[in-house]
């Protein structure tokens, strides 16, 4: 679940150690490691660049805070991706979301490096956007469970540690998640079929 | 194999959970019925695109620098001192704490002295505050028959002051002794006029106050 080149446990758990006491090349690299991902998971389901950022500072704070707690029985990941989503949780109870609210950092995404991989036909792009736009009419649980699954690649007993849900509602909430997708992109019209089409030019 | 069928195999068949002659029925469904073609499809390119494509979004460059510098890293140091003091401090206050505790629990059993016996008085009963308190106590020992004891050398006292009351009381009172409590004995005793009413008992008036006082003085002086 790492950024860039993973962790082993072992390399992990030293320097978990070092960061006990207080090493700052051992908590930079920390950072490092995690940042990435914590903010991109944080910002989808936050969706504003700043609060994303501010979760994503406040969940390293407090993971550093009680790193005596931290059991090195589950990988670190998995805990500050725990403290972030209860971060961002307590965060959307407080502030409803805003609808007309816009991110307009979200248009200064030349930053970014264009691999070629996001240079994609307009069908696909088209497609991303409308599976994104439904993704975010999903309930945070659900929505959490989605971009954990798919987005950062984990199996549900991690899930479940992460939103510390039993297995089975992590399951559940999949199951739930892509029903409800199922149901909004087949109500969306761009996503007919070539058949669906075919069909309507005859009748024309 | 029908659609309902077919759909409540979907999420199995996305979690690569289906086991291989499920695969097969679903899969020859799939080539004959179009909806849930479309349908298995429209969930496997969403997987896909969910999985796939940068965010639009990236952290600041300078983000490790803040975050690094709101952390105070002498703040671990002291927290690593804070819990050494409290693994090693904690047993040592907790066992301190219990030995205070069973030292000063130790020979609690209630004892008071009654006119020089020393009884043991019940653990139930506390010191009374006031006469009433004092005759529930008498009333709680008789009914308990713990003053009724006839070994106790307080019994034998009681009975004597018992005796000396109804002597003393009889006089003026119609009652039996058995009906006065001890501490009306004990009222009746402390008394220096023997003739003083007990709780509601109407005495008569005495000579002096006569409305004829007068005039015998002057048949005297006569």
């Amino acid at each position: 679940m790492e950024s860039g080149n993973a962790l082993t446990r072992e390399s992990e758990r030293l320097l978990i150690e070092r960061a006990r006491k207080g090493e700052a090349p051992a908590l930079r690299e920390l950072i490092d490691h995690h940042k990435e991902r914590l903010f991109a998971f944080i910002w989808r389901m936050v969706h504003d660049h700043h609060e994303a950022e501010d979760i994503c500072q406040d969940a390293f704070l407090k993971a550093f805070a009680s790193l005596d707690t931290f059991s090195s029985e589950f990988r670190f990941s998995t805990w500050l991706f725990t403290i972030g989503y209860r971060v961002c949780l307590n965060r959307l109870r407080r502030k409803r979301p805003v609808s007309s609210e816009i991110d307009f950092t979200t248009f200064a995404s030349g930053d970014a490096p264009e691999s070629p991989e996001t240079v994609e036909s307009a069908d696909v792009a088209e497609l991303r956007n409308v599976i994104w736009n439904t993704v975010d009419q999903l309930s945070p649980p659900q929505r959490a469970v989605v971009l954990l699954f798919y987005r950062q690649g984990l199996g549900c007993p991690e899930i479940a540690q992460i939103l510390q849900l039993p297995s089975a509602t992590v399951k559940s909430h999949l199951h739930r998640a892509r029903a409800r997708l199922r149901e909004l992109l087949a109500a969306t019209p761009g996503l007919d079929t070539q058949e669906d089409r075919n069909r309507r030019q005859e009748a024309v | 194999m029908r659609c309902e069928q077919a759909r409540q195999l979907f999420d199995a068949y996305l979690d690569g959970e289906l086991s291989s002659s499920l695969m097969t029925e679903l899969s020859a469904h799939r080539v004959r019925c179009g909806s849930c073609r479309r349908e298995l499809a429209l969930m496997e390119v969403t997987g896909r695109v969910l999985q796939l494509g940068n965010d639009p979004v990236r952290l600041g460059g300078d983000f490790t620098d803040r975050l690094l510098a709101c952390v105070d890293t002498r703040s671990f140091f002291r927290r690593r001192l804070a819990r050494r003091v409290f693994y090693f401090g904690a047993p040592i206050a907790a066992a301190a704490a219990l030995t205070f505790v069973i030292l000063a629990g130790l020979d609690r059993t209630p004892r008071s002295m009654v006119l020089g016996v020393k009884v043991e008085r019940p653990p139930h009963i506390s010191a009374p505050a006031s006469e009433e308190s004092w005759q529930q106590v008498d009333k709680q020992l008789r009914d308990d028959g713990i003053i009724y004891d006839p070994a106790s050398p307080l019994v034998s006292w009681l009975d004597d002051v018992e005796k000396d009351a109804h002597d003393a009381a009889t006089p003026m009172l119609d009652r039996q002794p058995a009906d006065l409590t001890v501490l009306q004995m004990l009222q009746l005793l402390d008394d220096p006029n023997p003739r003083t009413p007990v709780d509601g008992v109407q005495e008569a008036p005495t000579p002096t106050e006569s409305p004829f006082d007068d005039g015998a003085d002057e048949i005297e002086d006569l």
